[in-house]
Parts: C-alpha cells; sequence; structure tokens
C-alpha cells in the first residue's frame, strides 16, 4: 500500500504585479493588478515504502511547493494527498513526528552553537527518550563521521560538514519519509558524493523512504530507482531512473584543459567538412574514435577542447584515456547536461513520436486575475 | 502501509499530564538554546546595555534641574525615586530583540519552512526563542542600569514588595509585547513590510508607554488616554510598582495587563489561524 498518496493536487499563488518606476509604482498603489500563478497543475502519483524517488524539474517547476504541501506547510488550493495516511496541512503537528525535511540552501542549525546543542534540542521538540536519542545520535553521528564538528558551531562548518550535520539531525527522530530539497546544492564533487552515499546507505539498511528534489543529474543517477519529472506544474514524465538515464540522461559534457594544443586531436572530414576526435582507442591501434561514434565536438580553443559524448555509443573511459594516452590534461570536468535540457529533450522526443501526454512547453501558466483592492 | 511503518505512525499512548510535561520540557529547551546562542552576541548585549549608563545619566541630569525648580516633589516621585523610575523602565525598554525582523528574514529566506514543519506550535516556538534572548539582555541591563542608578542618586528607596511584584509584572510586560509584536509580524501574510507598522508601535510604546516621564507626570487629558492605552502596561506599569508600591495600584496594573494579555492574545489567535492558510514560502 501507498505511503504517499497524491491526486489532482494543485496550488494556486496570487501575486500583486507592479509596473517599474515611479508611475508604475503610483498605479499599483492606485490599482493594484495580482495574477494567479499555478505553481502546481493537477499533479497526482503515488510512493510505497522504502522507494527512493527523484522529483525533478528545471527552476519554478513547482518540486518545492509539491513538499511543502506533502509536509503539511502549504494549503493547497485543491486536490487531495496523504502522507503516512495523515492530511498533511491538516494534521502537520502529528506528521512532523514521523517525517524529516532537509532543505539545502536553509539552516536548522543554531547559527552560534555547535550542532550538539541543535541534537539535544531536536530531541526535546521530538520527545525522545534520552537514551534512545543518545544511542541514535551516536549511531548517526559515526555514520555521517560529525564527531570533530559536533562541538564546532555551526556558524564555522564547511557547506559540505554543515549538510552532513543537517542530515543526521534530520534523522534523529527516525523519520520513515524524508524529503530532501536540493541536498547536494552548493557543494563540492567530494562532498557531493558522500551525501548521495549516505542516502542510499540509509535506505538500504533503515528501509528510509526518500523523496529528493533535485537540479542535479547526478543525484538521480546515483541515488534513485524512479523519478517523476514536472514542468510548469505538471508531471511530465514517471518511470524508472534506468530508463531516464537511458533515454535523456546518456549525454554527457567533458570539459578539457590540455597541455597540448586541442587541434592536435582533431581532424576535419574530407567529406562533410566536420571536425572529429582523431584518437585510437587503447589497446585497438587501429580502431579510430570518429565523430559518428556519439562523440561531437562543441569546442576546440587553443589549449581547451569541450567534447559531447553520447554514452550509449561510446562510453566515456576509453574516449578519456585515449586523450590521457595522448598528452597530459592539466584539468578535467564531465558534467550532465542541464536539467532545463533533459526537459527540452524529452519534449523534441515527445513531439517525434507524436506523444500528447505532455503538455505544451511553451503553454503559459498564468492567468490574471480581476484587480481588486 | 506495512506493520513496521504502522507501528511508527500509531501515537504512543501519554496522558494528559505526560503531554504538558513534555511540552514544558519542549519550549524550555527552546528557550536555553536561545539564551546559549544570544550568549555569543554578548558583546553586542554589553555594549547595549553600556548604552544605559548615557541615557541613564543626560536624563537623570534633566529630571535633577527640573527638581531644582519644582521643589523635591514632583507627582509623588523625588529625585531619587524617579531616577530608579527610568533606570526600571530603561532596562525592560532596551531588552527588546528584534523580533518582527528576525521573523520577517525567516520568511524571506525561507527558513520558516523548518519551523513550521515541526512538532510544536510556532507561536510558543517563538515565545521560549524570545523569552531565552530578552532574559540574557534584561538580565546585563538591570546589572548596568542598577549601577548607574546607584552611583547617581544613591540606594533605591524602594520596599521588598516592589522588588518582589517587580519580576511579576516584568514577565506580563515583555509577554504583552511579544503577543503585540507577533501579531504585526503575522500582517506580513497581507501587506508586504511589516517594519512601519512595528516602527510606529515601537515610537507608541516609548512616548505613550511612560518610559522618559511616568504617567503621572503627564497633562491631562493626555494622562488619562495613556493609562488606558495598553503600552503603560509594558513600560510604566512594571517601573511604576517597583519604585512606588501600592496594593491597590498594583492590582489594577496587574488588572490591565491581564486583560491586555487577553486581548492581544485573541487577535493573534484569530491572526494566527488565517494567516497559516496564507502562508507562501520563498523558494516554492
Amino acid at each position: 500500500m501507498p505511503i504517499i498518496e497524491v491526486e489532482g493536487l494543485y496550488k494556486t499563488f496570487r501575486t500583486r504585479e507592479r509596473a517599474a518606476g515611479f508611475a508604475g509604482s503610483l498605479s499599483a498603489f492606485i490599482k493594484p493588478q495580482y495574477r494567479a500563478r499555478q505553481a502546481v497543475k493537477s499533479t497526482s502519483f503515488t510512493l510505497e515504502a522504502g522507494e527512493v524517488l527523484a522529483f525533478i524539474g528545471p527552476n519554478g517547476a513547482g518540486k518545492s511547493t509539491t513538499i511543502k504541501m506533502l509536509t503539511g506547510i502549504l494549503y493547497p488550493s485543491g486536490g487531495r494527498a496523504s502522507v503516512l495516511g495523515f492530511v498533511p496541512w491538516e494534521q502537520r503537528r502529528k506528521l512532523a513526528y514521523h517525517i524529516a525535511s532537509v532543505y539545502g540552501q536553509k539552516s536548522q542549525l543554531w547559527y552560534h552553537l555547535p550542532p550538539q546543542d541543535t541534537f539535544n534540542l531536536l530531541a526535546r521538540i521530538y520527545e525522545l527518550d534520552e537514551s534512545e536519542y543518545r544511542k541514535r545520535r551516536d549511531f548517526l553521528v559515526e555514520v555521517f563521521e560529525i564527531a570533530e564538528h559536533m562541538r564546532t558551531p555551526a556558524r564555522k562548518l564547511s557547506l559540505g560538514e554543515r549538510m552532513r550535520c543537517e542530515l543526521a539531525a534530520a534523522l534523529l527522530h527516525k523519520p520513515s519519509v524524508v524529503f530532501l530539497d536540493e541536498p547536494t546544492i552548493g557543494l563540492d564533487v567530494i562532498a557531493k558524493q558522500r551525501i548521495r552515499d549516505l542516502i542510499g546507505q540509509l535506505n538500504a539498511e533503515e528501509g528510509l523512504t526518500v523523496f529528493l528534489t533535485s537540479h542535479d543529474a547526478g543525484d538521480i543517477e546515483q541515488v534513485c530507482k524512479r523519478a517523476i519529472v514536472i514542468n510548469h506544474g505538471e508531471v511530465v514524465l514517471d518511470a524508472p531512473v534506468a530508463r531516464l538515464k537511458h533515454d535523456y540522461l546518456r549525454v554527457k559534457t567533458v570539459d578539457l584543459l590540455l597541455e597540448g594544443q586541442a587541434t592536435e586531436l582533431i581532424a576535419s572530414d574530407s567529406e562533410s567538412g566536420q571536425q572529429r576526435l582523431s584518437i585510437q582507442l587503447p589497446g585497438s591501434l587501429h580502431e579510430e574514435i570518429t565523430s559518428a561514434e556519439g562523440i561531437k565536438i562543441l569546442k576546440a580553443n587553443g589549449h581547451g577542447l569541450k567534447l559531447e559524448i553520447d554514452t550509449a555509443l561510446s562510453p566515456l573511459e576509453p574516449v578519456i584515456a585515449a586523450i590521457m594516452q595522448h598528452g597530459h590534461v592539466i584539468d578535467m570536468t564531465i558534467s550532465d547536461p542541464p536539467m532545463e535540457e533533459i526537459i527540452a529533450t524529452m519534449y523534441r522526443q515527445a513531439a517525434r513520436t507524436g506523444n500528447v501526454a505532455l503538455p505544451d512547453e511553451e503553454e503559459r501558466v498564468e492567468t490574471p486575475l480581476e484587480a481588486t483592492s | 502501509m506495512d506493520i513496521l511503518l504502522k507501528e511508527r505512525t500509531q501515537a504512543r499512548p501519554r496522558g494528559p499530564k505526560t503531554r504538558f510535561r513534555l511540552a514544558c520540557s519542549k519550549y524550555l529547551a527552546i528557550l536555553r538554546v536561545s539564551a546559549a546562542n544570544n550568549l555569543a552576541y554578548i558583546l553586542e548585549v554589553i555594549f547595549r546595555a553600556l548604552f544605559l549608563i548615557v541615557l541613564i545619566f543626560v536624563i537623570g541630569q534633566l529630571w535633577k534641574t527640573t527638581f531644582a525648580q519644582h521643589g523635591s516633589l514632583l507627582a509623588g516621585f523625588t529625585p531619587n525615586t524617579m531616577v530608579w523610575y527610568l533606570a526600571a523602565a530603561e532596562i525592560i525598554a532596551t531588552s527588546l530583540p528584534a523580533l518582527t525582523r528576525t521573523i520577517d528574514q525567516e520568511v524571506r529566506s525561507g527558513e520558516l519552512a523548518y519551523l513550521l514543519g515541526r512538532p510544536c506550535s510556532y507561536v510558543l516556538y517563538n515565545y521560549s526563542r524570545y523569552l531565552g534572548e530578552r532574559l540574557v539582555r534584561l538580565a546585563l541591563n538591570a546589572v548596568v542600569a542598577a549601577c548607574v542608578a546607584l552611583i547617581f542618586v544613591g540606594p533605591p528607596q524602594i520596599g521588598l514588595v516592589g522588588v518582589l511584584a517587580w519580576p511579576v509584572m516584568v514577565f506580563l510586560a515583555i509577554t504583552i509585547e511579544f503577543v503585540c509584536y507577533f501579531a504585526i509580524v503575522l500582517l506580513a501574510f497581507w501587506t508586504e513590510n511589516t517594519q512601519p507598522f512595528a516602527f510606529t508601535f515601537s515610537r507608541l510604546e516609548l512616548v505613550l508607554g511612560g518610559v522618559l516621564i511616568p504617567i503621572e507626570v503627564f497633562p491631562q487629558p493626555l494622562r488619562g488616554v495613556a493609562q488606558i492605552l495598553p503600552f503603560s502596561t509594558m513600560l510604566y506599569g512594571p517601573s511604576r510598582i517597583l519604585v512606588r508600591f501600592n496594593v491597590g495600584l498594583f492590582g489594577q496594573l496587574l488588572l490591565q495587563q491581564v486583560i491586555t494579555l487577553m486581548v492581544a492574545g485573541l487577535i493573534l489567535l484569530v491572526l494566527y489561524t488565517l494567516a497559516t492558510r496564507r502562508v507562501s514560502i520563498n523558494g516554492g
């Protein structure tokens, strides 16, 4: 039986509009104009216990608004939702004992105090038994490797250290569901990986249900089993991450800073005149990598080389190994396509296959309201 | 839902006594952490307290000049009780934390989401946090103001009953202030900026609350108006009782404080109920 059930949930915000300049301010004061913005359109989905769900979409898609409705902070404009059998916005305080939320850009730690003090306070707030609390705290401190930070004021912790403390603090009361809103935002690669590993570990060991929103495709690929893609407040895809990866996350961008000239690795196709990578795969002296194998040269300028690699056609490792064999690589970044591009690809594919389930990408979800004073 | 999950989500059976004990322990813990957090700002609190030296000295001088011209008694106050009254009122007035600004900032930054997601009352959470901050400031202010007044006019001519009644009235006074300012903060759900309201309220409190001049000294009909306004329950009431205790007046001021608290509390409750339906948090 699902532990989260959402049916036709929607939220409309009414915002006041104001034109620029003094005249605009004056006119807004005399005759205010309001605009209704549908942050979440009729959304329906379910989530089973122990699932790790990626709830993804570009900025302003309605991810955070959905989380805030499911945690009871926001009242929806309509629809139905149940989390662990509770109606979130009607039973917010009862539900709070069984769920946790972590917001990547916000902190729950007391700024001037060490995390230890916040942990002790949360134990009281969640009415934890003293001995149970100590056991749980010690367990989380060990798992999250934060023992050395527990007595350092929160303001002196790095973002990665703070995030690990934030996550541990959120899990003190053994929640059944954890809502993570962009938990890796702003973190470096190592800190991101650590957070992802910890989420995976807690899901595997404690059966924790995870509802994760992120902009970072890496979070989704490495942590989640299922993904719901939301855009303009509407669900545009609900599929296993494996399918998402295969269909939309297979292209990686590789940015290289080479010791030699980038042009040394490039050859021009005599027929089409297009540039292609001219290197040989390690171990296969005669097999040359060509653009046809899913490698596109985005930029080759001086020592800089930017490639777009379709990993389904050309796995990353041999390509990188071949480049490194050819010459010294000073710096390298591998990145996923931005969420906006993934969404755009979904729309392009839907248009090609004639899938009408996707809403119009350009559709405006804003409707003006009558001016009220 | 599986059995384990069902067990976890079922409320533990607890009697009203246990629930009350746990609630008290919860809000006391918030108060303690807030006080500890503010001790990190101890230098700022000390500097604020040092400002009292200048304030009491300058206004005390003005009162000394006034008394020199009008005799040794003014509306029942001697120079000694007047300076001690001034010190007592300033202890409260200068200990007010930036409650409205803190909550405004929490709403803007979206950190409100954490607080609303906790299994505790948002109003009581803020009240405990406010008390923790305010008690630290009050304690330091009291030490500094008492030293200044002592040097300036000598030991206070106050009775033990006044000293015992003072903390009760101060507690009610700062609670009324919290309720009023919190109600102002809730206006943020209807207007874009509550700072002008908070500014006007604080200035009215300083002028009509009798912080610099006891309300008895006000000319009529201003005196009558100031006495019935809620501002007098926050500053004048506790300070007047400390320096010139009178059983009848104590009962009257206490009753006024209780009525003010009940009315303001009711307004706050209505505003809060309406406001929670209008919550919209930044970033969603």
